[in-house]
């Protein structure tokens, strides 16, 4: 390796420079149609609860008033610091380190269980203070939503556990390689969604 | 080389999904479903309305439903190709898919016996309706798992030799966006309520999404399956 | 252990520390009047939502480097969902 090329592998984080840029398509086909296919489904929900919101504007606002914007801010942390870990474990095994990814998908797998003591204690609260999901229809878009959402929370953490499995491997073949970056981009897909789901429930008012 | 009864097999699919929408939307016209929120009274009215097309227009719908049980196995045979003599896999499919027959049928038996004597008490129409509704939108657990084994299938057919490895991701898809059904035993109106955007036309919309995405898959199995034959018949 | 100071010394932890940062700010605007005119915050904040999806895209799914066509349909979701989505909040009571 020439000293100008790790030069500019490491202006770049890694991906080296050619003449063409090289593409890749993380995963393979049916990571994108799947989660392609995901997105669009939570894109029709955010219409959805967009426009139900404008059907009843001041029960929304008055009952968004009794969430806690710091739960979604906590949980809005942790999803992007899981991803930054995921990601820097997906660059990790492409170098070929060997404890380091384990290390980092704990971490993410960490995050991810706080997001869901976090949900908990949410909606532990919530309902404590007797708001329940058939109170009002905010209350039902919001549990709803959080609940479908949560859902594939658990989803992506069996496929972090799965890929933490892939990463105690010493090394990965194509096809072992093509799967981690596909569990990689669906656990991305489950903080995407979030970021959204944290902006219209909590604080578009 | 059987491929000729498999493609025969395969067309059942997407005729069974135009019958199907024939029966239920054009003739017995139930399509938007009425609302939860309907009382007994308005429920009643509905049925009173075009009662004999409704009649019929059920009938066609069953058939529909037995319909699907060829494409059905002719899935599983091409899940076979993939699988091997031990095919727990495909035996999955061909349980769940059958069983998926009578998920058609059942709940429009519950219709027609709310429909044979309408001047029955309302709230036992009601009754019978809200029998006929729930399952007919809701009984989605037995197609989540016929699309898991074939999205399983799919993925062990390392080669592509008979399905698209996307095909497995499409089949998880269509599974998880069934999932959602499970509030219309919880709600009574909006999106989620069995006529309501999210729970009626997205997973109607999928599931005929998926029959016809499938259908293609299978016929390209199948011909794949024909043309692997050649070589060894010209010997 | 000792490729992690090298791995996170890159674009992706700029990415991560933007989209924190960018995380307070919709906060802020969600909660004290940084902007005139309730609409507008929020109407920002759903943008904001989407520029942070935008990137958790291109940089952690690696999108950015991706074959053009996917690059494509993603930037369109989120042109096109996030547009509906302001449009709808602009357009509401």
């Amino acid at each position: 390796m020439a000293t100008l090329e790790d030069a500019t592998r490491r202006q770049n984080g890694g991906e080296p420079i050619t003449r063409e840029r090289v593409r890749h398509l993380p995963g393979e086909l049916g990571t994108w149609v799947f989660i392609l296919g995901d997105m669009t489904v939570f894109a029709l929900l955010f219409g959805i609860f967009m426009y139900y919101r404008d059907k009843q504007p001041a029960l929304f606002a008055h009952s968004q008033l009794t969430l806690h914007k710091s739960f979604g801010v906590i949980n809005t942390l942790l999803l992007l610091t899981s991803s930054l870990c995921v990601v820097t474990a997906v660059r990790a095994v492409r170098k070929g380190a060997q404890r380091l990814p384990t290390i980092l998908l704990g971490v993410a797998v960490v995050c991810g269980l706080g997001f869901t003591l976090n949900k908990f204690l949410e909606w532990g609260g919530l309902l404590s203070h007797h708001h329940y999901p058939d109170t009002n229809n905010f209350y039902m878009y919001f549990f709803v939503l959080t609940g479908i959402h949560f859902f594939h929370l658990l989803l992506g953490m069996g496929v972090l556990t799965a890929l933490i499995v892939l990463s105690r491997k010493p090394s990965l073949s194509e096809k072992e390689m093509m799967f981690f970056e596909g569990g990689a981009c669906f656990w991305h897909m489950v903080d995407l969604l979030w970021i959204v789901l944290f902006a219209l429930l909590y604080l578009v008012h | 080389m059987n491929t000729k009864s498999q493609m025969l097999c395969a067309w059942c699919g997407p005729a069974a999904i135009v019958l199907f929408m024939v029966g239920f939307w054009f003739i017995a016209g139930l399509v938007p479903p009425p609302s939860p929120h309907d009382t007994a009274l308005q429920v009643v009215a509905i049925y009173h309305h075009h009662t004999n097309l409704k009649r019929l227009g059920l009938v066609v719908v069953m058939m529909a439903g037995a319909m699907t049980a060829p494409f059905v196995a002719s899935i599983s045979t091409q899940m076979k190709r993939i699988e091997g003599q031990y095919s727990p896999l495909s035996y999955t499919q061909l349980g769940l898919g059958m069983i998926g027959v009578l998920l058609f049928i059942i709940p429009a038996f519950m219709f027609e016996a709310a429909l044979f004597r309408p001047d029955r008490a309302p709230s036992l129409v009601l009754a019978l309706s809200d029998l006929a509704w729930l399952p007919f939108i809701g009984a989605f657990m037995p197609a989540f798992f016929q699309n898991l084994a074939i999205a399983a299938s799919c993925f062990q057919d390392t080669e592509e030799r008979v399905f698209p490895r996307w095909l497995g991701y499409f089949n998880v898809w269509v599974a998880i966006a069934f999932v959602p059904g499970i509030l219309i035993n919880f709600l009574h109106g909006g999106p989620f309520a069995w006529n309501g955007v999210f729970c009626f036309w997205l997973p109607l919309s999928v599931f005929g999404v998926w029959f016809f995405v499938m259908f293609w898959a299978l016929r390209r199995g199948i011909l794949a399956q024909a043309a692997e034959a050649v070589p060894a018949a010209a010997l | 252990m000792a490729a992690l100071p090298g791995l996170l010394r890159s674009r992706i932890t700029v990415v991560w520390l933007f989209l924190i940062a960018a995380t307070i700010t919709s906060l802020l605007l969600g909660t004290d009047n940084l902007v005139s005119g309730v609409k507008l915050a929020s109407a920002l904040v759903i943008v904001v939502a989407f520029v942070k999806v935008r990137f958790v895209g291109m940089y952690f799914m690696e999108i950015g480097n991706a074959p053009v066509p996917l690059r494509a349909i993603f930037q369109g979701y989120c042109a096109v969902v996030c547009t509906v989505l302001v449009v709808m909040l602009l357009t509401s009571h």
